[in-house]
């Protein structure tokens, strides 16, 4: 800008001249390193939402759950150079769950609900805000009523018979008093012949060799670490730090490494597609018979049950899915959320935000009328504590 | 609730609020905060530079926030942008390049009319709120340059101080709204610390700088997470969700709310740049204190009603003709300046044309509010009442009056402002008709 330099100071000449900018410049450049710092720490690295690697872990009560305390940035996994469509900040808790710190003790006067089932509503790739747990609890007048809390149990990969094995070993724990099962009625119906195959391996090293049941022990599911390579992409980008720089978020962030990396990793496998009517039918049977156990758990533990039809993205109409929430209405109540969603594809003005794009997540709308759904089934059912009240909240 | 229940209650919402936070963390204002102080950071690191040196370096420094914030694809369109309007306006004589400037103007207004949402964001909502907010500024900063230069006579400026001026990072997002030449005038010498005195003048200097920065995030992300939760509530059920009581503390809120968010950005932009050489304008002054609506607008976003005056008011005769005719198109401009800033978040489809009418019935409150003012000062058929006022009422007891009606009636006039697209602009009317038991 127009303006002149401060005239020079008589008697400040040469070296001492230069050492107060020199302190400056140093203390700049100082306090940019830190920032950068602290930057890699909030931010975490960006994670493609696809790397089982870096978001699953093996766990060994209920299989495998989301990697705990990790802290990352998904994107949609767009080939480099290309244009990234959404990120979106992940946080897990403790417990593996996608979710806020919730101790298993739950607090006098609160009313708790816990969703199970598969990835399309865990919100992974949208703002907490329009996570479908979210807006379930906060659907509740906290100021009239009783304060909810909706658990976010939902984890890539689990069907039926995962989600009865958290539930039986983590989810009763949180004392719920409702259990929602989301099922998917295509890959949930499919899983229970062909259960989710989970491969573990050293983290640093790849899998190899056929892929392991996830309900089997997990000393078996180990690989060993000298095996062949068989998917580099799922090895480490690059070396690990160490010494000093091993302490860096930066480095790590740099490196695409979050901080919480699993030191044994995993990868799911799809559940095979079923093939004919009578796979269907016996598949079907067994869901069935899942189902109920979750429900009986559920009931046993002193918690309402309901159950969703949620299917994946990218929506196509399922026409097992209306036969399949007949066939489960005489275990729980259950809504069947494809129509719910078809009428919305159908009726709202501009693109809807069902999907989020290449995904078989949901995106904000999906989550939206699933949460208004699930509440007004679960007011319906009169599965809602009493001291529970609806509210307007959008 | 009893007094055994307040501890775990109070350490839930505790742990909502955790989250929330640490989640907000990808926040336009989050990003903002955390990679402004770093550019300040590395600007201050810039401080041995000579003059022209460290503005370039402020300059590319504008240009990694852009590409930080929003892409490095928005950052080049905005610069190459920046660049074209500063030659059509110094580079092309008389009438073409007024035209040519006025071109360029248009088109960056009527984009989101024109284009996909998504054509410079893509499909991320948080980019989307970026560019919205920050072309909301520019623009009004280049359409300042323009005017000034072509109908004003003010000095040239270089390349370099147009773009420092108009794509600056500290303020780009969210303001303060300042002209080129209010930045030129407010520009201090810079970091130029050459003795040790000044070392420690420069050292006190960024660590208030440094305090105030923290100020201001702590009134964003409280104000945030704790204030105006109601609101969808209220508008969805036209205030029938709320007792009374609750809803006529609730304009209050809405004015709290706002008053501590935007003040917080304010707060974060001075203490940015500061460090950096230059005096961004303060742009509230206690507005609360306003005894008339026409001194609330000499208080609140006072960058942006300087503005308005310079560049809407003045232009259309200002006091001198059409005076009360001038102040409702100056309101109804700034509504619609609101308007323009929604649909780019939105688009067209979701922010239909019924939706305006939240920030167009905001305006012309505000506008109908200062002419009624104007004729309750100014007419002489009331003399007689104000004559009346003025021997009965005590001053101090005038003065706190006319403070507490302001206030409520600004108040008032933020439940248009804040009406959710989505919900029809009668709910503002049943949500008053409550307030006085009519509904």
């Amino acid at each position: 800008m127009q303006r002149s330099e401060p005239a020079t100071s008589a008697g400040i000449i040469g070296p001492r001249r230069a050492a107060p900018r020199r302190i400056v410049a140093a203390c700049g450049i100082a306090l940019a390193l830190l920032l950068v710092e602290v930057i890699a720490r909030i931010e975490g690295p960006r994670v493609c939402v696809g790397r089982d690697d870096v978001l699953l872990s093996p766990d060994d009560e209920v299989g495998w759950t989301f990697t705990p305390e990790l802290t990352v940035t998904v994107d949609p996994c767009a080939p480099p150079g290309t244009r990234r469509t959404w990120t979106a900040p992940v946080s897990i808790n403790a417990q593996g769950l996608h979710d806020q710190p919730w101790p298993y003790a739950k607090p006098r006067g609160e009313v708790r609900v816990l969703l199970l089932g598969d990835e399309v509503a865990d919100g992974v790739g949208i703002a907490r805000a329009d996570r479908l747990s979210v807006r379930l609890a906060h659907l509740t007048d906290r100021t009239r009523g009783a304060r909810v809390a909706a658990i976010n149990g939902l984890i890539p990969g689990y069907g039926p018979a995962e989600s009865l094995r958290f539930l039986e070993k983590r989810g009763i724990r949180y004392a719920p008093d409702v259990v929602v099962l989301l099922l998917d009625p295509e890959s949930d119906v499919a899983a229970t012949l062909d259960p989710p195959a989970a491969q573990q391996f050293a983290a640093d090293a790849p899998p190899a060799g056929p892929a392991l049941a996830a309900d089997a022990p997990p000393a078996a599911q180990e690989l060993a670490a000298d095996a062949p390579p068989a998917a580099q992409e799922l090895a480490a980008d690059v070396p690990p730090a160490s010494g000093l720089l091993a302490l860096s978020a930066s480095t790590r962030w740099l490196a695409g490494r979050p901080d919480a990396a699993p030191a044994r990793a995993i990868r799911l496998d799809e559940p095979r597609p079923i093939s004919d009517e009578a796979e269907r039918a016996r598949a079907q049977a067994r869901l069935v018979e899942l189902v109920q156990q979750i429900a009986d758990t559920s009931r046993a533990a002193g918690a309402g049950f309901a159950i969703a039809i949620a299917p994946r993205c990218p929506l196509a109409p399922a026409p097992s899915a209306a036969s399949l929430c007949g066939a489960l209405e005489g275990i729980a109540p259950c809504i069947d959320l494809g129509p719910v969603f078809t009428d919305l594809a159908a009726t709202k003005p501009g693109p809807s935000e069902l999907c989020l794009p290449g995904q078989p997540r949901w995106g904000r709308d999906a989550h939206f009328m699933a949460s208004h759904r699930i509440w007004d089934t679960l007011g319906a059912s009169q599965l809602w504590p009493p001291q529970v009240v609806r509210g307007h909240r959008l | 609730m009893s007094f055994a229940e307040i501890g775990p209650k109070l350490a839930a919402e505790l742990a909502d609020f955790q989250l929330g936070s640490w989640e907000a963390r990808h926040s336009l204002f989050a990003h903002y905060a955390l990679y402004g102080a770093l550019l300040a950071a590395i600007g201050i690191a810039g401080a041995p530079l000579p003059r022209v040196g460290r503005e370039w370096l402020l300059v590319t420094l504008c240009g990694a926030s852009l590409a930080l914030l929003g892409s490095p694809w928005l950052a080049l369109l905005a610069v190459l942008y920046s660049v074209a309007l500063h030659a059509a306006v110094e580079r092309v004589p008389g009438t073409p390049g007024l035209v040519l400037s006025w071109v360029l103007l248009l088109a960056l207004a009527s984009y989101p009319a024109l284009l996909p949402e998504d054509t410079f964001t893509g499909n991320t909502s948080s980019m989307r709120e970026f560019w919205s907010f920050a072309t909301n500024v520019w623009w009004l900063r280049c359409i300042a340059y323009v005017v000034d230069r072509r109908s004003r006579g003010t000095p040239h400026r270089t390349l370099r101080e147009f773009l420092l001026a108009t794509l600056f990072f500290p303020t780009f997002v969210n303001g303060p709204v300042e002209t080129t030449e209010q930045v030129a005038a407010r520009a201090t010498r810079g970091p130029a610390v050459r003795t040790w005195d000044e070392l420690g003048a420069y050292g006190l200097l960024v660590l208030r700088s440094a305090g105030r920065f923290a100020w201001g995030v702590a009134k964003v992300l409280v104000a945030t997470f704790y204030l105006s939760q109601a609101n969808e509530t209220i508008f969805a059920t036209g205030g029938q969700a709320v007792s009374h009581p609750r809803l006529w503390l609730w304009p209050v809120e809405l004015y709290t709310t706002f008053y501590v968010v935007f003040s917080g950005w304010t707060d974060i932009a001075i203490a940015l740049a500061r460090p950096l050489g230059f005096e961004v304008q303060e742009n509230f002054d206690r507005p609360w204190r306003s005894r008339s609506v026409a001194e609330f607008w000499r208080r609140w976003h006072m960058s942006f009603g300087v503005w308005l005056r310079s560049y809407v008011y003045i232009p259309l005769g200002g006091n001198r003709r059409h005076g009360s005719l001038n102040v409702l198109i100056t309101f109804l401009a700034s509504g619609l300046w609101h308007v323009w800033g929604a649909l780019k978040v939105l688009g067209l489809q979701g922010y239909g044309p019924a939706a305006w009418l939240g920030f167009v019935v905001w305006g012309l409150m505000n506008g109908l509010a200062i002419v009624a003012g104007r004729w309750w000062n100014d007419a002489p058929s009331l003399e007689p009442l104000r004559a009346a006022l003025r021997e009965h009422v005590p001053p101090r007891l005038r003065h706190h009056a006319a403070q507490v009606l302001t206030f409520g009636f600004v108040a008032l006039a933020w439940v248009p402002f804040f009406l959710p697209p989505w919900i029809d602009v009668d709910a503002c009317w049943r949500i008053l008709l409550r307030m006085v038991f009519l509904g």
